[in-house]
């Protein structure tokens, strides 16, 4: 198997190719033998003579080349959720047929890697040959030289992506054989082929939302419960999520605990997972997920006295 | 002069003497022991031919030679080179060694004369006589004789006599004109007559004569009957040897030279006795028989099964003259069986190969053609057809211009084919050399007939590892598929495609060249896995 190694590139650089160029094993005395007999019925006796000759022609000698390009369909500021369609498209511009392709992407993505698949034609114009495939299955049967075919993948954005602000870059390798012997071709020189994809810019992002239960006439010793709905706005997640209230009671501050979830409803991430309940920190919060924190405060006669 | 049996006389052509010869010191040495070989130790005695050849003398026991001054004699015993000699020709000396001289018994005495600028003897009604010439171990005879005449009639001119009776034995008749030509006949009422047919002598020409006789029985006699030789016995055996006996009863008959044999020459000694003869008398008669073979069928290099026509051609290349009773021998060899012949005259047997032509005139060439069929078996061979001389009742002075034999060379099929490929970027996109998705590779498939025979139907397949559906035509990798185009070139003429195009190609002669071509387009498959 030959690989595509990545390259990184700028920004807003959709795609790159590479020329693969390999090498054969196939006897260089080789070529295209004719070997002719004449014959004919002598008017008297039996034919003897120099009856057969043969001439090897040689064949241009083997180029096997495979021009190998990857292209995001948006490959800018991408966000968790975003689908990411990946088209491989892959030029035989050798002069061998190639056979048995299959690409194989790997990239800094969650998953690690993608298996490009739903292989069609691009191009069966170039009369060497007419290039097929039998079935859709990942793997291109049969390219002729001058004939092109692009295979497919998709890659949905993850949090963890955009989290974690690196390109998403793909690195694409294949593999294929050629000639009578079904040799693999070997890579034996390389320029990268990749893809960058970059991820949105980290926009973390919280409201907050405080509410009271006891909005007005409180008295003293009154137990006030305050509510704290946190929502993750950004687009990024947000660790160890606590909140802190300051206020103008006498004690002169609450801490909000009982924290727990309120909507776990973004398919961004799960922010269902706080590690110690109720000490006031809420672990991780998910863009598009709330949480809710309350604090209680028990109002004091100063309170009245001196709050009015 | 007389020779002996183991004498061998040398004439040098022109005077040339031995010490006339321009020949090295070593040369000179080697044909001394040569000489000295040939007299000493061989029991074939021979004599030299003026013209080169040499005749044997084994057997000769007569041999009469007017035209060797030397040997002719008159009533005082005076040579003709003697500056003495007067008169008649009284005897005749035998060359031969065996003291049997020709002599006149009476007063007739022939004159001596020339005959073809040499000294001869014409007999008018003369008779001369050689003592008794066959002896017991007498029992063969071979016989030449050179003479003409002057004037018609027949008339005995030489015999071979009964020793005892007188009678004739054997008697050679001039010949005589029966409104045509003369002719040797049997015109006398005796039986033992020489019948040799000589048409188309004439009148004063100098002819020969050459028989052969067995003896047998009492030896008295010789029979020499339709050139034919058989022994005759006529009445009582013989107390005396036979005689040879040169006359005649009327004017003008000339006698050149005789030579006889106690035994039977072989063709070779006979020929170059012969040649000795008409050498010496030039004028002779003769027929110069040419006998040629040839190849008349197109192909030069016929294969096994094909049929091959010779043709054998008999001129008679003396002007003037009709060869007669001509005949030859032309045996197909092995290897080839006979299909048919046509002659243009006489007739062939294809079994034994006998060709009797009958007459040849010259100035009228006959042919016989002769078609056979290449055997099996007999391919890379070399056949050759070899026929006798053609020979009639003439001789043939001369072998030139004769060609008896043909050989043909066997058809080896060979055929062969050599592929050579190659191909070509006939698009590169990127310029590397090499082949890439979408380029043309042309293959060049060039064919070349190596060999020694047509080949039809020639077809390039070709195997490949590659993937281009298309490619001559081809559906599934690997499979082999026949070309698809080619480019039809035909340098030399022999080779075609009816359609000119391919995937066949439906001929190819030998040494062209042909090239088929085929475009590949190069897949992205080939890119993936072929290298």
């Amino acid at each position: 198997m030959g690989w595509v190694r990545g390259l990184r590139c700028a920004r807003g650089i959709a795609a790159l190719s590479a020329v693969v160029i390999t090498s054969g094993s196939y006897p260089a005395s080789a070529g295209i033998d004719n070997t002719a007999t004449v014959t004919g019925t002598p008017v008297r006796g039996t034919l003897s003579g120099v009856l057969t000759d043969t001439v090897s022609v040689p064949v241009e000698l083997t180029d096997a080349q495979l021009t190998v390009s990857v292209k995001a369909d948006d490959a800018s500021f991408r966000n968790a959720g975003d689908v990411v369609v990946y088209t491989y498209t892959i030029v035989n511009s050798g002069n061998v047929t190639i056979r048995d392709i299959r690409l194989v992407d790997t990239h800094k993505g969650v998953l690690g890697f993608l298996s490009p698949s739903a292989e069609i034609i691009l191009s069966d114009a170039d009369p060497r040959g007419t290039s097929n495939d039998s079935s859709q299955d990942g793997v291109w049967d049969i390219l002729y030289p001058g004939d092109s075919i692009s295979f497919s993948a998709t890659y949905e954005i993850l949090q963890a992506d955009v989290d974690s602000g690196a390109d998403i870059i793909n690195t694409v390798g294949f593999s294929a054989t050629y000639g009578p012997l079904l040799a693999p071709l070997t890579l034996v020189s390389t320029e990268d082929v990749s893809e960058t994809v970059t991820v949105a810019l980290a926009d973390p992002r919280m409201e907050i939302e405080k509410s009271a239960d006891i909005a007005s006439g409180a008295r003293a010793g009154d137990v006030i419960t305050y509510t704290y709905l946190v929502t993750n706005t950004g687009n990024v997640r947000i660790d160890n999520v606590s909140v802190t209230d300051t206020h103008k009671g006498v004690v002169g501050g609450v801490s909000p605990v009982g924290e727990e979830i309120v909507n776990n409803a973004d398919p961004r991430g799960d922010s269902d997972a706080d590690i110690v309940a109720n000490d006031g920190v809420w672990s991780v919060l998910y863009p598009g997920d709330s949480i809710r924190f309350t604090a209680t405060y028990t109002v004091t006669q100063d309170d009245v006295d001196t709050l009015q | 002069m007389a020779v002996s049996s183991r004498e061998l006389r040398v004439w040098f052509v022109g005077g040339l003497s031995f010490h006339d010869l321009c020949v090295s010191t070593s040369m000179r040495l080697i044909f001394l022991i040569s000489l000295m070989l040939l007299a000493a130790g061989t029991s074939v005695s021979q004599t030299a031919d003026p013209n080169g050849g040499v005749f044997t003398t084994d057997g000769l026991v007569l041999w009469l030679d007017p035209s060797d001054g030397d040997t002719v004699l008159d009533a005082s015993g005076n040579s003709v080179n003697s500056n003495l000699f007067v008169g008649g020709v009284q005897t005749i000396l035998d060359k031969s060694g065996n003291g049997n001289n020709l002599s006149v018994s009476s007063s007739s005495r022939p004159e001596l004369s020339t005959l073809n600028g040499l000294n001869s003897v014409r007999f008018t009604n003369d008779l001369m006589k050689a003592p008794a010439l066959f002896g017991a171990a007498f029992s063969e005879m071979h016989f030449f004789m050179i003479s003409n005449k002057t004037n018609g009639g027949q008339t005995e001119f030489v015999s071979f006599k009964d020793g005892a009776g007188g009678n004739d034995r054997a008697t050679l008749l001039i010949p005589y004109f029966d409104g045509t030509g003369y002719y040797w006949d049997a015109g006398s009422t005796t039986t033992q007559r020489v019948l040799v047919n000589a048409p188309g002598i004439a009148m004063g020409d100098i002819f020969q004569l050459s028989a052969y006789k067995t003896v047998t029985g009492n030896q008295n006699g010789i029979s020499l009957n339709n050139g034919q030789y058989s022994a005759t016995r006529t009445g009582a055996a013989p107390a005396l040897a036979g005689q040879f006996t040169v006359g005649t009863k009327t004017a003008d008959k000339h006698f050149g030279e005789a030579l006889v044999f106690n035994r039977k020459l072989s063709p070779a000694e006979a020929d170059q006795v012969e040649r000795y003869l008409m050498s010496k008398w030039i004028y002779l008669d003769h027929r110069d028989l040419v006998t040629q073979m040839t190849r008349v069928s197109a192909d030069e290099l016929p294969a096994e099964g094909d049929t091959v026509t010779f043709r054998i051609t008999v001129a008679n290349e003396t002007p003037g003259t009709v060869a007669t009773n001509v005949a030859l021998v032309a045996q197909l060899p092995e290897g080839l069986t006979y299909v048919s012949h046509l002659e243009s005259v006489g007739s062939y047997d294809g079994v034994s190969g006998i060709w009797s032509l009958g007459d040849v005139t010259n100035g009228m060439p006959v042919t016989l053609d002769v078609s056979a069929t290449v055997d099996v078996g007999q391919a890379g061979a070399t056949i050759t057809y070899t026929t006798s001389v053609a020979s009639g009742g003439k001789l043939d002075l001369s072998t030139e211009g004769d060609d008896l034999t043909e050989a043909i060379e066997i058809f080896l099929p060979q055929p062969e084919l050599v592929l050579e490929k190659s191909f070509s970027l006939l698009t590169d996109v990127n310029g590397d050399g090499r082949a890439g998705f979408g380029d043309i590779i042309r293959y060049f498939y060039t064919v070349t007939n190596s060999g020694n025979v047509a080949i039809e139907g020639v077809v390039v397949s070709n195997q490949t590892n590659g993937h281009d559906p298309a490619f001559l035509g081809g559906v599934d990798t690997g499979n082999p598929v026949s070309v698809s185009v080619t480019t039809d070139q035909d340098p030399l003429g022999d080779s075609f495609d009816l359609d000119n195009a391919g995937p066949v190609w439906d001929q190819i002669g030998p040494g062209d060249v042909i090239t088929f071509t085929a475009d590949y387009a190069v897949q992205q498959e080939d890119v993936d896995y072929l290298q």
